[in-house]
């Protein structure tokens, strides 16, 4: 354990919490951030760090070599999709994790019956051609409606600031669990009806 | 994460599964959706003229526990009054299945399903009065 990780609280040594994923990266906690240059830091900074280049060194710089770089690859992993920063994001910013809070957000009636008539329509799917013609239209459906929630997770990105995150974050939660349906029924009519 | 055995017999046995003629005045159908998870669930009763839940069906498309919560709601359901219905709580599920904390929301899930199906049978209900309120001096003037 490196010394700078330990404080003191209320008279006892403890271990701080590790940096988020964007202070990994130095970055500021944003939902927007220009992912080329962030897989260009990756990069580099995995270099710098790579435990190849501490063989030599003693061991706690190889522990400490070796942390860093899970850190990284952890933080890159979350970080270089939109929809799993903002998952993240979520989480740094409300203190729960997203999809286990149990808050009874409701989801449009509308949408719960449309979903829960594809997934019948899945399941009732034995083979036949004009299910399968059915099926391949809910998909184009789901992709359609997928990429408008994109394009509202785009336009509370653009907007999202230390001011105003605290109005976008219900935005944004509501806008990740209409896109959870869609990207749930996208996968699973992809596997019946391909 | 270890499911309790009746989440496992439910998940693999589930009870009254299945659809009710969602059009049917004495049907009322519940939807709910588990908010970030992808999960959605249908459930469905039965009442009879003297306020008995007959029948209980349910479609659930979720994890193991949401299948299992609905499972053991539409059992408990069954024979049931629409007050004892309405006085339903999640918390006894929770109980019965023994579920995690983690879980917990699906048997929220389950309990707004269940209220749901009975908004959507009151409101039928009340659909009818009104058609007969209208109706009746009609018949009146018939007579």
């Amino acid at each position: 354990m490196n010394l700078e990780e330990l404080h003191f609280d209320n008279g006892e040594l403890k271990a701080s919490a590790p940096p988020d994923h964007f202070a990994v990266f130095g970055l500021p906690r944003t939902l927007n951030l220009d992912e080329a240059e962030l897989e260009q830091d990756f990069f580099a900074l995995s270099r710098r760090f790579h435990p190849d280049f501490f063989v030599t060194k003693s061991a706690d710089q190889q522990i400490l070599s070796l942390k860093k770089t899970s850190a990284l690859n952890n933080a890159y992993r979350v970080l270089k999709n939109k929809i799993s920063r903002a998952e993240y994001l979520i989480e740094l910013e409300t203190g729960v994790a997203f999809g286990e809070s149990g808050e009874a957000k409701q989801v449009p009636t509308e949408l719960l019956s449309d979903v829960m008539e594809i997934r019948e329509r899945i399941m009732d799917f034995d083979g036949e051609d004009s299910q399968r013609a059915a099926l391949q239209r809910d998909k184009i459906w789901a992709q359609q409606k997928q990429s408008e929630t994109d394009t509202e997770i785009n336009r509370i990105a653009e907007g999202w600031n230390d001011a105003t995150k605290a109005d976008l974050i219900s935005d944004l939660k509501d806008a990740l669990s209409e896109r959870r349906y869609f990207s749930g029924l996208i996968r699973d009519l992809g596997k019946a009806s391909d | 994460m270890a499911y309790s055995e009746k989440v496992i017999d439910h998940y693999e046995n589930p009870r009254n599964v299945g659809s009710l003629d969602k059009s049917d005045p004495s049907v009322g159908t519940g939807l709910a959706g588990a908010p970030s998870c992808g999960d959605v669930m249908k459930l469905q009763i039965k009442i009879n003229d003297a306020g008995i839940i007959e029948d209980a069906k349910f479609k659930t498309f979720g994890c193991g526990s949401a299948i299992a919560s609905s499972s053991l709601a539409t059992e408990w359901l069954k024979g049931r009054s629409v007050e004892e219905a309405r006085a339903m709580k999640n918390t006894a599920i929770v109980e019965e299945l023994n579920l995690p904390p983690v879980k917990i929301h699906c048997s929220v899930l389950a309990e707004e399903a269940v209220k749901a199906a009975l908004e959507d049978y009151d409101k039928k209900q009340a659909a009818r009065a009104a058609t007969r309120e209208v109706r009746e001096p009609e018949l009146v003037g018939v007579v």
